[in-house]
Parts: C-alpha cells; sequence; structure tokens
C-alpha cells in the first residue's frame, strides 16, 4: 500500500510539473499545498453489520491548483490511515477454546479491538468561470470533477469495503474579501458512478484471482444519481502573506449514501489546515 | 421512529438570533463606523451560524445515517434470523426449514430475556445447521464461545496426538514455519504436517521448494491435515498442485447472491494444475480425520483426484464453504458459510465430510498408548 501511495504522489507530483513555472500574470496563481487536521468519519454498512462504525483522524493533504482569470484547474489527493470501531463497543472481549496438536483443550481469551482503516480520495477538477459582479470580488464559477473515493477497513468481524470513481458536476464561488485575503466555497454530487463493494456473500473469491481484484470484478456496479448520492461541500478561508507563502483553512463535508440490496450511508467532517506554496516565480 | 435533532433547535435559534441582528443593522445604517463594526458582526455570525450548521447538521446520526437498530433481545434475534436467512449458503443442500425455525424459537425471546438465555435460544437455533463454520462469539459477556457442527459437539479428538508421531514414529520433528513441521518416518517416508492453510503462497511456495527437494529420494510422503482448522482455498490449491502432473478441475463453487435460498452466482471452478518448480508424484498418503476442515477438505478433494495419491484415515468435519463474519446491534460476532462447494463431479458433501479412500479410525486407547494406526497404515500403502 505504501509503494502504491508513493507511486499515485510521484505521478501526482510529475502531472502538476506541467503546470510549475509558468509564466506570471496578475491574473495567474498556481500553488501547490500541503495540509493535515482533524477529521470524524462515521459509517453503516448494513450489508456488513448493524452496527455504526466511526473514526477521528488525520487527513493528510497534497493538492494543486491553477487559477488564471476565467478557469480554476485542481486536483487534491486526501489519504487516511487510522483506526475505526464501532460506536457503543470500542473493546470487544470474547472467550473461546480450541484443541492443539494432542486434542488437549485450550481457553482463551481475545479481543476485538481497534481496527485498521484506510481511506484516500483523489479528486481532479476543472471549472469555468460563469459570473462575477462589478468589483470582481465575487466570482462564481461552474465546471466538472473526476473524484476517485477507496475506503476499506479489515475489522477482526467484518471487512468493509467501498470504492467510487464518479463524475460530479461542481459549483465554486470566489469572494476576496481583500487582495489577500479570500474565501471559497464548493459544492458537488455525482451524476454517475461506478461504485465498488464487497459482493453479496461479502467473499469475493472467484478461484482465479487474489480478493482485492476479484472485489472489483465482483462488488462493481454503476450508479446513477437514484442509487448513489453523495453530497461534497467544501469552504476554505486563504491568507496569503507574501508572494510565495499563504496558508488556508479548510472544511470538508461530505455525506453518501448508497443503495444496493443493503443501504451504505457515511459522513465525514474535517477542518483541514493548509500551507500553500506559490509555484510562480515573482515578476 | 422519528426522533428529535437537538443540535437543529439550537441552530434554529442561532438562526433567529442572526436575524435579529440583521434586523438591528438597518437601524444604524447611517452611522459609518457602526455600520461598519455592524457589517462585520453580521458577517461573523453568518460564518458562526454556517459552522453551527455544519456541525449541527453533520451530528444528526439519524438523519445521514439512518436509524440505529435497537439493541435488545428481540431485535437481536430478528437481525439473526434474517441474516442468516438471507445469507446462509447450506440450506437446500441440507434442507433446512429455516421458516419453521422462526416459529420455534422466536416466540422463546422476549424483552426481557437475558444475555444468558438468549445465548442458549442462539446456540439451539444455530445447531440446526450442523456447521462448523457457523460459530456465535457473545462479547464481553463472559460466556464460551459457541461453535455448531460436529466439531462443536466433539470439543475435540482424541484418534490423534502429535507427541505420539513425534516419539514413536519419527526421527526428528522439525518445524519449517508455524505450521508446517516435517521430518522422515520409519522406512523412508517422508512427513509432512500442515496446521494451517493460511502462510500465503509465497510461504507455501519456498516452503514445498525445500520439502520436496528434502524428500526426493523418500519411497513416498505423508502429509498430515488432521487437526488442520483450514485457511484459504487458493492456498490449499496451490499446495495441491504441488503434486498434480496434470490439469483438472479441483473442485466448484457458488456464493450467495441474493437473499432466496436459491440465490447463487453460476458456479467458478479450482483449477489444479503443476505449480512451483517440481511436483512430486511418486506416492502420497494424505491423513484426515473429523478436525481436517474447510480449506483442509478442499486439499483433500483436490489431492483425491491424483491417481498416486490416497487419502487415509477418518471423514472430515464437512465445511467446505467460505464462511463470513457479521455482527448483531449487541455487539456479539457470528460466522456463517456463504456459499455452496462441490466436488468436480457436482457432488456435495456439505455437513457430510469428504470419505477418505482407505478407513481407519484410530482408537483413543491405542493412541493413548503411543500408537497411530492410521499413520501404520498410510506407510504401508506408500511402502507397498
Amino acid at each position: 500500500m505504501n509503494k502504491k501511495f508513493f507511486l499515485a504522489t510521484l505521478l501526482f507530483c510529475l502531472s502538476i510539473s506541467v503546470f510549475a513555472g509558468n509564466d506570471i500574470t496578475e491574473n495567474r496563481y498556481t500553488y501547490l499545498s500541503l495540509g493535515t487536521g482533524y477529521s470524524q468519519f462515521r459509517m453503516i454498512d448494513r450489508k456488513v453489520s448493524p452496527l455504526m462504525y466511526s473514526s477521528s483522524q488525520s487527513p493528510n493533504w497534497l493538492s494543486f491548483a491553477n487559477i488564471t482569470e476565467n478557469s480554476i484547474f485542481k486536483a487534491n489527493l486526501n489519504f487516511v490511515y487510522n483506526f475505526t470501531s464501532p460506536d457503543e463497543f470500542k473493546e470487544r472481549s470474547f472467550i473461546f477454546s480450541s484443541p492443539n496438536h494432542n486434542g488437549v483443550i485450550r481457553e482463551d481469551t481475545a479481543t476485538f479491538s481497534k481496527s485498521s482503516l484506510i481511506q484516500d480520495e483523489l479528486t481532479v477538477e476543472y471549472l469555468r468561470l460563469i459570473s462575477a459582479n462589478e468589483t470582481g470580488k465575487l466570482k462564481l464559477y461552474f465546471g466538472g470533477q473526476l473524484k476517485q473515493y477507496f475506503s476499506y477497513s479489515s475489522t477482526q468481524a467484518p471487512v468493509f469495503v467501498f470504492s467510487e470513481i464518479s463524475l460530479n458536476p461542481s459549483l465554486l464561488m470566489r469572494y476576496r474579501f481583500s487582495d489577500t485575503f479570500e474565501s471559497q466555497s464548493g459544492l458537488s454530487v455525482p451524476l454517475a458512478s461506478l461504485i465498488t463493494q464487497m459482493p453479496y456473500s461479502n467473499d469475493p473469491t472467484d478461484g482465479k484471482h487474489n480478493y482485492l481484484i476479484s472485489t472489483f470484478l465482483m462488488g462493481s456496479n454503476f450508479a446513477s444519481l437514484n442509487r448513489f448520492q453523495r453530497i461534497n461541500f467544501h469552504q476554505s478561508l486563504q491568507k496569503r502573506f507574501n508572494h510565495r507563502w499563504a496558508v488556508a483553512l479548510d472544511y470538508d463535508f461530505y455525506w453518501l449514501h448508497y443503495r444496493n440490496n443493503c443501504d451504505i450511508n457515511a459522513y465525514d467532517n474535517s477542518v483541514t489546515v493548509k500551507l500553500l506554496i506559490s509555484l510562480n516565480s515573482k515578476k | 421512529m422519528k426522533r428529535t435533532c437537538l443540535h437543529t433547535i439550537t441552530f434554529e435559534n442561532q438562526w433567529s438570533e442572526a436575524k435579529l441582528n440583521t434586523d438591528e443593522n438597518k437601524s444604524c445604517e447611517f452611522h459609518p463606523t457602526i455600520k461598519k463594526i455592524n457589517y462585520f458582526r453580521m458577517k461573523t455570525i453568518k460564518i458562526v451560524a454556517l459552522l453551527a450548521v455544519m456541525f449541527s447538521f453533520a451530528s444528526c446520526d439519524d438523519m445521514l445515517l439512518g436509524e440505529k437498530e435497537q439493541n435488545n433481545p428481540v431485535n437481536n434475534f430478528d437481525v439473526l434470523w434474517n441474516d442468516v436467512d438471507k445469507m446462509y449458503g447450506g440450506f437446500a443442500v441440507k434442507d433446512i426449514d429455516w421458516d419453521s425455525l422462526y416459529d420455534v424459537y422466536r416466540p422463546l425471546v422476549t424483552m426481557n430475556t437475558s444475555d444468558a438465555e438468549l445465548f442458549n435460544i442462539f446456540s439451539s437455533l444455530l445447531d440446526h445447521l450442523d456447521d462448523n463454520h457457523v460459530s456465535l462469539l457473545p462479547t464481553n459477556t463472559g460466556f464460551p464461545s459457541y461453535q455448531s457442527g460436529i466439531t462443536g459437539r466433539m470439543k475435540t479428538f482424541t484418534d490423534f496426538s502429535l507427541s505420539v508421531i513425534a516419539t514413536n514414529y519419527i526421527d526428528e520433528l522439525k518445524r519449517y514455519s508455524g505450521s508446517i513441521l516435517y521430518g522422515t518416518l520409519k522406512g523412508n517416508v517422508g512427513y509432512i504436517l500442515l496446521g494451517g492453510m493460511e502462510e500465503g503462497i509465497d510461504t507455501y511456495e519456498k516452503a514445498f521448494d525445500f520439502l520436496l527437494e528434502y524428500f526426493k529420494d523418500t519411497e513416498g510422503i505423508v502429509i498430515d491435515i488432521r487437526n488442520n482448522p483450514g485457511g484459504i482455498d487458493q492456498e490449499s490449491v496451490y499446495i495441491a498442485g504441488r503434486f498434480a502432473s496434470e490439469v483438472k478441475t479441483g473442485f466448484k463453487f457458488r456464493l450467495k447472491n441474493g437473499p432466496e435460498h436459491n440465490n447463487f452466482t453460476p458456479f467458478y471452478e479450482y483449477t489444479i494444475e503443476p505449480q512451483g518448480k517440481s511436483q512430486y508424484t511418486k506416492g502420497v498418503a494424505v491423513m484426515t480425520h473429523r478436525f481436517s476442515i474447510s480449506a483442509a477438505e478442499t486439499f483433500a478433494m483436490a489431492m483425491s483426484l491424483n491417481d498416486h495419491v490416497t487419502i487415509v484415515g477418518d471423514t472430515t468435519s464437512g465445511a467446505f464453504s467460505d464462511m463470513t463474519s457479521r455482527e448483531l446491534p449487541n455487539g456479539w460476532v457470528y460466522t456463517i458459510s456463504i456459499g455452496d462447494w462441490r466436488a468436480a463431479d457436482g457432488t456435495s458433501y456439505e455437513g457430510i465430510g469428504l470419505p477418505p479412500d482407505v478407513v481407519v479410525q484410530n482408537d483413543s486407547a491405542d493412541v493413548a498408548n503411543g500408537r497411530d494406526e492410521a499413520l501404520e497404515k498410510a506407510i504401508s500403502l506408500l511402502k507397498n
């Protein structure tokens, strides 16, 4: 997994190098941002368990944006590795027994405790300016984004897998309080998605492939808005200190609902502090 | 059931307050300083209100995640019965009338049923599945876990002892890894004990590269899968491939894909084919008994397709299917079989067990006295 994450990060960095070092005008701004923060994730996958699982985690963000007078290109990578457990049962112990190789029964106590949770979200977004007020302080953009989201948790009891590849129309509002301080509010919803979860049997076995591949082969379905709903909300306050450096305080929220035999519902609240590094050379 | 969301009410109050403040602004609009102060005050209130709505909206679990399952004895019973009804793969092959069991056991559960009583009712209900893959872990109660099927009823075995083999039949029992032991039996017969089937294909590849080289000059090999609780079929199929000389269908299976008892995927197949850099095609005896379970059984099934392999001992456990773990609203965890596993010819041994080619049921008194009759039979078969 580390290797894949490293590869994804490398590809991401290579792709942004295409934009880095562009000529600068006042209307062109290219930056890379790194961030971390705090998020609360809560989920119920009724196909796997009737219990609500939650996790408090530290998301790690790597973002790139290229802003021109009339358009915005953004790419965000968010990666989380943490632990999850059911809300009401943080730690559960049980007694089990089994015979050893001489038939002597051994009784032991085992514990279900926190289980690992891996999540990633990669979003590539392109927006065009559709409206601006007279002063140019308020700008409204509309565009689309391609989102890839993956969540995996292997608890000692059930295994949760959820993957989304979706096309989302998106809306972004920028408001400049001053030359150095601005707000961005974004909203997007998926129209068409490829959703993957564990197959009905919760057993991704096809006799030929490993579990990861067979999960995608056996558990993937196309879903439109009537089966998969997700609301992504993004609010960012950005303060620029000088030509090179800026900081941002972001709030992100998503809620998702997937209807397929049994519902999956999840939401996530996160507050992130980001450091923005301009890739433009000073004019 | 509708539930009032306290956070929404709080937000509504804040919003009303914000509106009041906005109205106040209007009365001050001719005073520039006050206007500026109130402008920022209004902005601040709006931002606070916006954040409040986000967090309050996000903390209404019932609205965002749906209503929680009620944690009471009646609902726990219903969740268990319904989940098994939709997920269990063995109703048809075992001819179990699950609906009628609801009528028998559901009236025994009331809202006042204690954990101990509920555990006994669940155990009695799950007994009818007679499946070694069905278990119930009553977490945080102090009760021992429940195990269905023949191994649950037997608890343990008296027909096998590794100490007897190590003491009386083998020169030196060596450990290759956590669950792989080996040595040479009297009469130049190799002995490999597989204590599980989940060390990973990479480990098994290296292990059998070493073991088959180590035993290349033996007259045969005994592979002992007694007291093997199973593991992963892909791995048992790989090991069987180290003893295969041609490509064959090892076994086939289908998985539940819908709530009806006959909702299954099409059959998938596991193909047994020669694996690794070498294969052992001299005589092999695979030793089984009632505690050879799951992937150990599919291994025996796949091995039995080879002409040079003889299955010796007692019938296996009869739990071939894969299983899954699930939870109940009270936090208890249970496991069930979710498929229909068949031999290559379509025969189901689920709940029955794979019968050996040569039946030798060890007498517990013999084992206690240091004799393993089944192993002796296996050695004699390989020597002849």
